[in-house]
């Protein structure tokens, strides 16, 4: 139980993080290119984080195999090169308060990608909160 | 398209892209769930997947990196600091996904649109207008997230 409630405090610092970030990247993105943004904004989190992992975890390096690789390639290619970069484009185009709810349905996709991926039950409540979170999609582009 | 009310290229484009984004999360949330428990540290997870994702974009768009002059200071601090507090998510993001499962996690880390709505009402009103509309969206996309973590936790 400690342990999930652990993880629980973390995804909401996770959460802050982010909407922080929106909001910090917004104004950045007023006079910069989305690609750009992108690419700094990568390579200071790269800095910062090899810093950190370097500093308190260097001899876990030593455990990592080459195969390992393909999986931080392929968590960096949808998180930060696609994911973050294409969160910035609709930063961008359509402002903070509609481009982060709608990159908030994140954990409906993870949900169905869990399902189809990690093999877990969907249920009947999962079709109501997929129709709500289309509702609130639908709303969301409906504003002006 | 009248029907959603997206009165330009660049509104569908910004549509379109927030919602590939979403799905992207979606795939590194259950890839982040499978290195943490098979690989590595959170830690060095996010510090390889970050590297990985600069390498790949600044390879894709090194013409870009020509006009990095062009920033100024204030824009290249608020570019530092929206990556210093996305880092501070990923990690986050990763050390959760090591402690409960993904239908807990992915959710709660879902809701960051609130926070975004929240500092962008605080911040941001000189150029940015908040709906009651946008708020409502975020709150049933949020309420329809919980729903699931709730139904899928017990």
């Amino acid at each position: 139980m400690e342990k999930i409630i652990t993880g629980i405090v973390f995804a909401l610092i996770a959460a802050i993080g982010w909407g922080a970030s929106a909001v910090l990247s917004r104004i950045a993105l007023e006079k910069t290119d989305p690609r750009l943004a992108t690419i700094v904004s990568l390579f200071f989190s790269s800095i910062i984080m090899f810093s950190i992992s370097l500093s308190m975890q260097f001899n876990e390096l030593e455990k990592l195999i080459a195969s390992d690789f393909l999986w931080f390639f392929s968590a960096g290619l949808t998180s930060f090169a696609a994911g973050r970069l294409l969160n910035y484009v609709g930063i961008k185009n359509i402002g903070v308060a509609k481009a982060s709810p709608l990159f908030g349905t994140s954990p409906l996709f993870a949900a169905f990608l869990a399902i189809i991926i990690l093999s877990e039950k969907p249920t009947i409540m999962l079709g109501v909160g997929t129709i709500l979170v289309t509702f609130g999609i639908i709303l969301i582009t409906k504003s002006k | 398209m009248n029907k959603l009310n997206i009165n330009s290229k660049k509104e569908l484009l910004g549509y379109a892209s927030s919602l590939s984004a979403a799905f992207s999360y979606g795939i590194s949330a259950i890839l982040a769930k499978i290195i943490v428990d098979q690989i590595t540290t959170p830690l060095i997870a996010s510090s390889f997947a970050l590297l990985f994702g600069f390498l790949i974009l600044a390879t894709m768009f090194y013409k870009q990196l020509f006009n990095i002059k062009s920033i100024d200071k204030k824009t290249m601090l608020f570019i530092f600091l929206a990556g210093l507090a996305s880092c501070i998510g990923v990690g986050s993001q990763y050390y959760a996904m090591n402690n409960a499962p993904v239908i807990l996690v992915a959710p709660i880390t879902g809701s960051n649109a609130l926070f975004a709505i929240l500092f962008g009402f605080i911040f941001l009103r000189k150029i940015e207008t908040i709906t009651p509309l946008t708020i409502i969206g975020a709150l049933m996309i949020i309420i329809g997230i919980i729903v699931i973590v709730l139904s899928r936790a017990s």
